[in-house]
């Protein structure tokens, strides 16, 4: 999960890139299957399988149809070089381990109480998750990468709940699944009529309101 | 049950005006919906103000705090609604917003009070997560609404910055939830607000201390503290006025309710309010401050109105630092600022419909041209810095001497900024009221500065209305019973050492 989102970084593919998204996912669901045999509880099944139909099917495919709709360059740009960008995330990376380690949560997680967390050592992967997707959000120009930033974000936070406690619930799952699925339409949506006002996809373009 | 109902009415709304057949009958619709709103609450409400109590019902909570900032959102929901019929349908006679937009505009508008009404009722931290990233869903299209370029550009800073902060609070109450969980509580009642606050003797201070610097930073991109404010000015100057009035009148209360409910939690753990109460004196004092020099330079009034909203956060949150006083201040703010806010953006809207430009140096001797709207709007704005007996006023003298016993310094720099707020502001205002009108901005075929006789309309009720409450509200804040009044309020959240 961690090495798609990683390598991910360098990439300008549009198509490359999503497939590393989709990747990603597909790990997340893989580790919200194993809780879910860990604890035996049948609703985290089935957000396993919502995962995997949401995130690594239906949103990179719909995320690509807008842009092929579009008729958009398959390139997307990076304020940073690919080596540079690696360089970066490889700090993130680094970063998460710190904080894993300074976290008071992985100090507990060695501790008895009855293997209450017994997926800690994802507790990093998780944290660097969050800090890839920030990573993307800021040394990316274009929307459908700040997007996808999002998305890593958001796998990063899911990981963390399955990490931290074993999942939440059923319900409130559903609830972040609606609102992170709706927020992606709308970011696609908005991006389609920044297209059409400026012809890219660049967010230089969107410079206009600054004081 | 009135509960229930106070939810049902706004869904029922949305789906008729979803249905609606023009763009009038849409806004009356609205107007219903939006009492009808109102009187559930009063119904839901009044067991809770006469007999003090908390109530819960399952998954709900209403406390004095609830009521008010529901009342808030409410009262924000009536006025919007009454000045939406004039605004949006002065565009939509214009030419400017087809029926299909206005449509949208309605559907979207009580499924935004909602996401709020929610946010404020629930006692579910995952509800309350949700509800809070649908306020944001919900007004992204509204802010686009215009599909001009920086309407555009707005809503995508809006929708990015807001959803990636909502996401850092996400992690912030899972790790909340986590301390519940290590503390003995099951999952279910770990997310419960009041089952957390019922066991936070129990909960481990460090984990909640992390789970409180993420809880602060990402509702604090929300409720628009600086630095994480950017998508503010934008977003708040590109929606359609009635909508501005919503988001900066009662939205960036809701958040810091969030906020606050969550620090609730914090500081009972931690056993006092100090250690919180240095991030609300921080980022309070940084809002402020910026605010008050971006003002100094705004050209754009509704920007102008927008960076007053990032600074009277600020004040809030600097009010929320200081101690049980501050709080009592910071609630009468609350108040006070929704008031004076709404009124002003609301007035914003009808200067904007005359005038068809934000940009102040194109509005000039509104005095003649809009005799009722620029003495609301002068009104407005002298409240809202702080004349007495505006309600800003008596909170702003509370808190400020809560401060000068607790941080003389800090005391200082704001009363600084609120001096050069004054002026800055006042400079503007009077260029626009009394100020000579440049070539261009009025209407076609009506010669600058002529007479055209301006027409009474609802949104002069509504803002007439909004500000006899602001300045009566100082008067009731003053006397003894309106600050025993505030402070009741304030003790829902606040934890005394």
């Amino acid at each position: 999960m961690l090495l798609a989102a990683f390598f991910a970084i360098g990439r300008t593919r549009l198509t490359t890139f999503l497939r590393h998204y989709a990747a990603s996912s597909a790990c997340l669901a893989g580790v919200i299957l194993v809780s879910a045999a860990v604890s035996g509880n049948p609703a985290e099944y089935a957000g396993a399988a919502a995962t995997l139909v949401l995130k690594v099917v239906l949103i990179p495919l719909g995320l690509l149809r807008t842009a092929r709709k579009l008729g958009d360059a398959m390139r997307l740009t990076s304020m940073t070089r690919p080596v540079l960008s690696y360089t970066l995330a490889a700090a993130s990376v680094a970063g998460a381990w710190l904080l894993a380690r300074r976290l008071p949560l992985s100090a507990a997680s060695g501790r008895a109480e009855g293997g209450e967390l017994p997926l800690a050592g994802l507790l990093f992967v998780a944290l660097a998750l969050i800090l890839l997707g920030f990573l993307l959000i800021i040394i990316r120009r274009d929307l459908y990468s700040q997007i996808i930033g999002f998305l890593t974000l958001e796998n990063g936070i899911s990981a963390f709940a399955v990490v931290a406690l074993g999942g939440v619930p059923f319900l409130m799952e559903m609830g972040i699944f609606a609102v992170a699925a709706s927020g992606v339409v709308l970011m696609a949506v908005l991006s389609g009529q920044v297209h059409a006002l400026y012809a890219s996809h660049d967010t230089d373009a969107l410079r206009e309101l600054t004081d | 049950m009135s509960l229930l109902l106070l939810l049902l009415v706004p869904a029922a709304a949305a789906v008729l005006a979803a249905a609606a057949p023009d763009a009038r009958s849409a806004g009356r619709g609205a107007v219903a919906a939006s009492l009808a709103g109102a009187a559930a609450l009063a119904a839901a409400a009044w067991p809770v103000v006469a007999a003090g109590e908390r109530w819960f019902g399952g998954h709900w909570m209403l406390d004095r705090f609830t009521v008010t900032m529901a009342g808030l959102v409410v009262m924000v929901w009536v006025s919007a609604a009454a000045a939406s019929t004039r605004y949006v349908g002065a565009e939509h006679d214009a030419g400017i917003l087809p029926l299909r937009k206005v449509r949208l505009y309605y559907v979207l508008m009580p499924v935004f009070v909602a996401a709020m009404l929610v946010t404020l009722l629930t006692d579910h931290l995952g509800v309350l997560w949700i509800a809070l990233e649908v306020t944001t869903l919900a007004t992204t299209p509204l802010v686009a609404l215009y599909r001009k370029d920086g309407a555009v550009e707005a809503a995508w800073k809006y929708l990015l910055l807001c959803s990636v902060g909502i996401s850092v609070s996400l992690l912030g109450l899972l790790l909340l939830a986590y301390a519940g969980v290590r503390g003995g509580l099951p999952l279910g009642s770990a997310l419960s607000l009041s089952a957390l606050r019922g066991a936070a003797g129990s909960l481990d201070p460090q984990v909640v201390r992390w789970a409180f610097v993420l809880l602060f930073v990402g509702i604090g991109t929300k409720v628009g503290f600086v630095p994480l404010h950017p998508w503010l000015p934008d977003a708040h100057s590109r929606t359609p006025s009635p909508v501005s009035a919503m988001l900066s009148g009662v939205l960036l209360n809701v958040a810091l309710y969030a906020l606050l409910r969550s620090r609730t939690i914090v500081d009972l753990a931690l056993g006092s309010a100090a250690w919180t109460s240095g991030f609300f004196l921080a980022f309070g004092l940084a809002s402020v401050l910026f605010a008050a020099f971006v003002l100094l330079h705004q050209q754009n009034y509704k920007r102008m109105l927008a960076y007053h909203s990032v600074e009277h956060m600020g004040l809030i949150a600097f009010g929320l630092a200081m101690g049980p006083a501050g709080a009592a201040g910071a609630v009468m703010h609350m108040v006070g600022h929704t008031l004076a806010k709404s009124a002003l953006f609301l007035s914003a809207g009808e200067i904007l419909l005359r005038v068809h430009s934000t940009k102040i140096p194109n509005v000039g001797a509104l005095r003649g041209r809009m005799p009722r709207t620029s003495i609301a709007f002068l009104l407005g704005f002298l409240g809202l810095i702080g004349v007495p007996t505006s309600a800003i006023f008596a909170s702003e003298l509370t808190f400020l001497m809560a401060a000068a016993r607790l941080a003389p310094a800090a005391a200082l720099a704001i009363v600084l900024a609120l001096v050069i707020v004054a002026v800055g502001v006042l400079h503007h205002v009077f260029e626009m009221i009394y100020g000579r009108v440049d070539a261009g901005g009025d209407r076609p075929g009506a010669t600058p500065g002529s007479p055209v006789r301006e027409a009474w309309t609802l949104t002069h009720v509504v803002v007439g209305a909004q500000l006899a409450l602001l300045f009566a509200g100082g008067v009731f804040f003053l006397t003894p019973g309106g600050y025993a009044a505030a402070e009741r309020v304030a003790a829902a959240f606040t934890v005394r050492p």
